[in-house]
């Protein structure tokens, strides 16, 4: 049989396209890219660090404690910087609240604390209901707090404090959102619970108030913050505090340098018993230490 | 038809001559690093994606937030602060087996290998060179390796943590 010529060209032809079709060698380089440009859209995984901390300046942020961990918490507040030379703007005096926090689930961290400010002993509980995700799926954190405090301070005998009397709760609904990778933005209503006021001539028991907090990354390790908390009802002679601070965070560490016109740091004094005005420099340098330690068993 | 049929055998034999390449995966590799001098800094990823030719050609790639610590604010101190993984999501290596010649895919066996290539991490690349075992079974392999990267050869700055981390890979191909 003769085969014609234009079959054989046909043959090789059919031949070298098979050839070219399954012995093209795979680049596993060019692959992997492929899969890496497919796979690289966000995963939706949690945000983190909304907040360095877990509180701004006095007030709670969204975030939690991770489990396995305790903060150590030292907190001082000077006295106003209006007191004068004499008393080194402030720096002769302190008050201070040294706390511990412990992260004991997911989402979960309670912590106790105790204050120089009428020798109160403190302690809450926070739930984060909600962490934010990244790629906007979930665009806001939301985080539930209980906290209540006890003064311990000696009163006269004829003042008839009773234990109760000396018992204060707050609870605060906490919405926090981080903007980007640099700004976040926390709006906190609060309410406040006073069995008796000891220090102030009023027949107010709860007072209602609005935490707003912002803070801004300026690099890797340093934040500036903001808090002001604006109250619906207050105590005679008190004033809204405010609060502007810087964070560095060294990995451990928290350090929160800030002024303020609160004296207190625990829940209920840092928002309500604030009887100093920026109007009249009547405003304290302090900080807060948070140092992390990891506590949990190990593997 | 005859020659239909003497056309369709030579394309398969033609074919099969030229495919010889043999490309195995996986998507749930293990990297694990920790830092010599304290204990606690570890972790692990086990939802790498790596691939392997008889080429030579060995891949890896990793999601950074897929590495598991024992404690939840090591995990996002490393994310956050060292290894900045919304910026860089991700680690590549991107290698050749120098000594090729040594290994056969088709023989089951364990064959010392050496790996040269690039690894990506933290927007630095690096080249590296890791010596680790092809370990060939049932016609599968599998890989291990380790090797030291240094945070400063990645721009990483944890020098309060660790200078270096000791890194583990265990990798069973499809």
């Amino acid at each position: 049989m003769k085969i014609p010529p234009y079959r054989v060209l046909l043959f090789i032809c059919i031949n070298c396209m098979a050839m070219a079709a399954f012995g093209q060698q795979v680049d596993l380089f060019k692959m992997q890219d492929s899969t890496n440009t497919q796979t690289g859209a966000s995963r939706g995984e949690p945000v983190l660090n909304t907040f360095y901390s877990t509180r701004l300046v006095n007030t709670h942020t969204v975030e939690i404690t991770g489990k396995g961990s305790m903060d150590f918490r030292i907190n001082h507040r000077f006295a106003p910087l209006n007191s004068g030379l004499y008393n080194m703007f402030g720096l002769d005096a302190a008050s201070m609240r040294m706390g511990f926090d412990f992260g004991i689930a997911n989402n979960l961290m309670i912590g106790i604390g105790r204050s120089t400010l009428y020798k109160e002993l403190d302690w809450f509980i926070k739930y984060r209901l909600v962490h934010q995700r990244e790629g906007g799926s979930v665009p806001i954190s939301v985080a539930l707090l209980a906290a209540w405090a006890y003064r311990t301070l000696d009163y006269d005998p004829t003042l008839k404090v009773s234990g109760s009397d000396r018992t204060y709760f707050t609870g605060a609904l906490l919405i926090g959102s981080k903007l980007s990778s640099t700004t976040s933005i926390q709006v906190s209503p609060t309410y406040t619970h006073y069995n008796r006021v000891l220090n102030f001539n009023t027949t107010i028991r709860d007072l209602f108030a609005i935490g707003l907090l912002a803070r801004q990354r300026v690099s890797r390790r340093m934040s500036i913050n903001a808090e002001y908390v604006i109250q619906t009802n207050r105590f005679p002679g008190t004033y809204d505090p405010l609060s502007l601070g810087v964070d560095i965070n060294t990995g451990g560490h928290v350090f929160q340098l800030h002024f303020t016109n609160s004296s207190g740091m625990n829940e209920h004094s840092a928002i309500h018993e604030t009887t100093g005005s920026w109007g009249n420099g009547d405003v304290r340098w302090g900080f807060n230490i948070s140092r992390i330690f990891n506590i949990g068993r190990r593997h | 038809m005859k020659s239909v049929i003497v056309l369709v055998l030579s394309m398969a034999f033609f074919a099969t001559a030229a495919d010889a390449q043999k490309i195995f995966s996986t998507r749930n590799g293990k990297i694990s690093f920790s830092a010599p001098k304290d204990e606690d800094v570890k972790a692990v990823n086990n939802e790498v994606v790596s691939r392997i030719a008889d080429n030579g050609q060995i891949t890896f790639s990793m999601v950074i937030k897929s590495f598991r610590f024992k404690f939840a604010e090591m995990q996002e101190h490393f994310n956050d602060q060292y290894l900045e993984s919304s910026k860089f999501p991700r680690a590549d290596f991107k290698g050749n087996i120098v000594n090729l010649s040594d290994v056969n895919f088709s023989k089951d066996g364990v064959y010392k290998v050496t790996v040269k290539g690039d690894l990506t991490m933290h927007g630095v690349t690096k080249n590296l060179t890791v010596p680790g075992t092809i370990t060939i079974s049932g016609g599968k392999p599998s890989v291990e390796a380790q090797f030291t990267a240094l945070m400063k050869d990645f721009n990483v700055s944890a020098s309060s943590v660790t200078d270096r981390v000791t890194v583990d890979i265990a990798c069973q191909y499809q």
